[in-house]
């Protein structure tokens, strides 16, 4: 059964991310803020991470390019989802080292099948 | 009877008297400038002289024609028609034939004594003329009242006199002309230096008519007036006289009299005899002679200089021609002044217009040198004035360099932004607008640059683009879970009702806390078109708010393991405010502290007595803390802080803002304070609510 992490900051997203995912029978870890994110990718070495931009302590974008530093955790495909809509925040993202992007409000079967399509991605590159 | 020795003796003695008085005459006319005394002195000599019991000197005015006598032994003077009569006896007939002819007349016995023509009966007379230049001028007579054998000599001896007289006048009349010469030029130079000097056109038009008085000893008043419309104006009067006001200095109609005359014709009026002329308006102020000026610049009649006398014939020609050309003089000063008065006070407009103005302005030569910079200019680059003019633009200090901008050569304006810091870290963006200005003759004699401050729009920019992202990401967020939660719900992906009944009341919360978001933005907007925040009054209890705020934050606070709690003691007056109004801006302050606090924090809600009128209520939490370069602009609208290395927490940016405008128009005010790291206090004070007698309160 593929893992995912999702990092958000915002309850009632993440728990809305979290249900959607399971439903489609991912197991699901989470995460409140960006550093947690980090400790949580390292523990639990997810298959794909779903990253919120804008959290306190530490916000997506670092949390990103983070992860693409830390050797255990460079190979994770993350998923950036964020309610933040302009057009820039999908590049800074992808410069932050995302694989992909999606804005809110998205529908939940959507989420669920870019993961999908991350996990099939990764699984063909490896 | 005396013998011929005696005779020869006595005659030597007389030849030498004769020679003493003659010589005494040529001395006095060499030296003295004094005509009158000089030609008494000549009909003293020649009663001596030639022997005559009276002489007389007839001297014509060539320009006037008066005659002027000196008569020897003196006359007394003959009433005024007898003296004209008398004065005209002279010159017909005898008079006016040695005139012509230029050759000495003399009659040795008349037969009969004659009266009338001459001031004595005479019977026997020498007439000889006064030569100038081959002109005569007048006549020298001797006269006897008994017949006399005149001998050559006698006539030679009057005809000598008579000469040495015309010399006494040219020089006379030479030293009067250098004179008046004299003092025509210094009045024609003292008016021309007003022009050189910055006078006022009152200063020039006093100097002028002081000048004129001094001038022209004849004249006895000198006005300019000035026209206003259809009235003449007395500007400037010469105080030589002192008479007082006199009718001439009073305002006048400009069509009527001389000077309407002067200025109807645009030249110079000269009467001699007022009396005669049929135009003068006689005031009776005994003014028998005048000339009126007009003023003109370019044909264009701006006034007139009018001088007069109490005497006729009081002016000659020179006097007329002098006069005339003073008028013209003070026609130019008149004109130059008015020019500098309006160039002085627009010189002053322009510099307090430049003075006050709020955007700073450079004027630069044609050599794109700085000639002169305004205070506002210096106030907004904090480079002092010193280090600028005279400079060239690219060469001043930073960040006025950057000012300079290329002119395009066809001469319309250019406009550019430069973004500076004027000071660590204030950045400052100016908008620079540079128009040439155009010189008098070809091309261009500079430029005026005009540097206007737009930081404060540049960063108000800044401000709505990132509210207006930040309110699309504070709505994406609530309507994010509503419509997944709720497309799960009806897609019949939730099977137990227990988390059905978990994801309806999530949806409900992130509805209300969509509410409360669009809520905000229609305060603001409110606000913003200057609209009060609308207040329903009442008497509230602020510990049962403190609770109920309280209980609606703690499912939250207890997710984030925040310890949330009130602090308020019992018994605290009540107040008077907006219910629903004090627990938004509670709720405001609530949700901010826990935003920014930490796991394991705490946030509480405190409320006490502030004074005997007010209380205070107090949200302090144990959070990261504000630095201290934003409290000053925490309660602006779209104010969030922000800090490189902390990511933002979202929100709009208002709650701050409307808390503040609520506690303002409860009549309380609003403070923080906050240590960076160690957490922040948040309180703002209400009223107590007194009861009145008017009772719309509830106990």
């Amino acid at each position: 059964m593929a893992k995912v992490l999702i990092v958000e900051d915002d309850p009632s997203s993440r728990r809305l991310v979290e249900f959607t995912l399971q439903q489609e029978g991912f197991e699901v870890v989470t995460a409140s803020n960006g550093l947690e994110g980090l400790d949580r990718a390292q523990s639990d070495q997810p298959d794909v991470i779903v990253m919120d931009i804008m959290m306190p302590v530490m916000a997506g974008f670092e949390a990103c390019l983070r992860l693409k530093e830390i050797p255990t955790t460079a190979h994770i495909p993350i998923l950036v989802l964020t309610a933040k809509g302009h057009e820039a925040d999908r590049t800074y993202s992808l410069m932050a080292g995302a694989d992909d992007y999606l804005a809110k409000p998205a529908d939940p079967e959507i989420i669920a099948g870019r993961v999908r399509a991350l996990l099939n991605k990764a699984a063909g590159g490896s | 009877m005396t013998t011929a020795p005696d005779n020869a003796r006595l005659s030597s003695a007389r030849d030498t008297e004769r020679l003493i008085t003659f010589q005494r005459i040529t001395a006095m006319v060499a030296a003295s400038l004094n005509v009158q005394e000089t030609l008494d002195a000549i009909v003293a000599a020649t009663c001596e002289l030639v022997g005559t019991a009276e002489a007389l000197i007839v001297i014509r005015d060539a320009d006037t024609g008066e005659l002027t006598l000196h008569p020897h032994p003196a006359h007394a003077v003959p009433d005024a028609e007898a003296d004209e009569l008398f004065r005209r006896s002279l010159w017909d007939g005898i008079g006016a034939h040695v005139m012509r002819t230029q050759k000495p007349h003399v009659v040795n016995d008349s037969g009969e004594p004659l009266a009338g023509p001459l001031p004595v009966a005479a019977q026997a007379w020498i007439c000889v003329p006064l030569i100038i230049q081959d002109e005569s001028i007048g006549l020298l007579y001797a006269l006897n009242d008994r017949p006399t054998q005149f001998s050559d000599e006698a006539v030679t001896l009057a005809t000598l006199l008579a000469n040495h007289a015309a010399i006494a006048i040219v020089n006379a009349r030479l030293f009067e002309k250098t004179e008046s010469r004299l003092r025509a030029s210094n009045a024609v130079f003292r008016v021309t230096q007003a022009l050189a000097q910055n006078l006022s056109v009152d200063e020039v038009l006093q100097m002028a008519v002081e000048q004129i008085t001094l001038a022209v000893p004849s004249a006895g008043k000198a006005v300019i007036h000035l026209l206003r419309g259809e009235v003449l104006d007395p500007r400037a009067a010469s105080r030589k006289q002192g008479r007082g006001q006199a009718p001439h200095s009073l305002a006048m109609r400009a069509g009527s009299g001389i000077a309407g005359r002067a200025l109807a014709r645009k030249t110079p009026q000269v009467a001699l005899d007022t009396l005669r002329d049929p135009d003068f308006i006689d005031h009776g102020t005994g003014v028998r002679s005048l000339i009126v000026v007009p003023l003109m610049v370019d044909d264009r009649v701006m006034g007139t200089l009018s001088v007069d006398s109490a005497s006729i014939n009081a002016f000659d020609g020179d006097t007329q021609r002098l006069v005339v050309s003073l008028g013209h003089q003070a026609s130019v000063a008149i004109s130059r002044a008015r020019l500098f008065d309006a160039m002085r006070a627009e010189k002053r407009r322009i510099e307090a217009i430049l003075n006050h103005m709020v955007d700073g302005v450079m004027l630069l030569d044609g050599d794109g040198r700085i000639a002169n910079v305004n205070p506002a200019l210096i106030d907004m680059v904090r480079v002092p004035a010193s280090q600028l003019t005279g400079q060239l633009v690219r060469d001043v200090p930073y960040p006025v360099n950057q000012f300079g901008l290329d002119l395009p050569l066809d001469g319309h304006d250019a406009v550019a932004e430069r973004s500076v810091q004027t000071g660590e870290p204030l950045k400052k963006a100016f908008e620079v607008f540079a128009s040439p200005v155009p010189s008098a003759t070809a091309g261009w004699a500079g430029h005026v640059v005009v540097v206007h401050d737009v930081t404060r729009e540049r960063e108000l920019d800044q401000l709505k683009s990132d509210f207006i992202s930040t309110v699309s990401h504070e709505l994406r967020t609530p309507l994010f879970s509503i419509r997944g939660f709720v497309k799960l719900l009806t897609n019949d992906k939730v099977t137990d009702d227990k988390t059905r009944r978990e994801f309806l009341s999530i949806v409900s919360q992130q509805t209300d806390h969509l509410a409360q978001i669009v809520n905000d933005l229609l305060d603001l907007s409110r606000l913003d078109a200057g609209r009060p925040i609308e207040m329903d009054f009442e008497s509230v209890d602020t510990s049962a708010i403190a609770s109920q705020v309280v209980a609606r934050f703690q499912s939250l606070a207890g997710e984030r393991r925040i310890l949330l709690k009130t602090d308020v003691p019992g018994g605290l007056p009540r107040v008077r405010a907006d219910a629903r109004r004090l627990t938004q801006a509670l709720v405001n302050l609530v949700g901010n502290a826990i935003k920014f606090t930490a796991e394991h924090g705490r946030v509480t809600i405190g409320a006490g007595i502030e004074s005997p009128g007010e209380l205070r209520v107090s949200v302090t939490d144990t959070g990261i803390g504000i630095p201290a370069d934003a409290l000053p602009h925490l309660f602006e609208r779209f104010f969030q802080v922000g800090q490189p290395s902390m990511p933002r927490l979202g929100g709009t940016g208002l709650g701050l803002y409307i808390t503040r405008q609520i506690v303002e128009a409860h009549g309380g005010r609003i403070c923080v304070e906050s240590t960076l790291g160690a957490g922040s206090c948040f309180w703002f004070t209400i009223p107590v609510d007194t009861p009145n007698p008017g009772g719309n309160t509830r106990g």
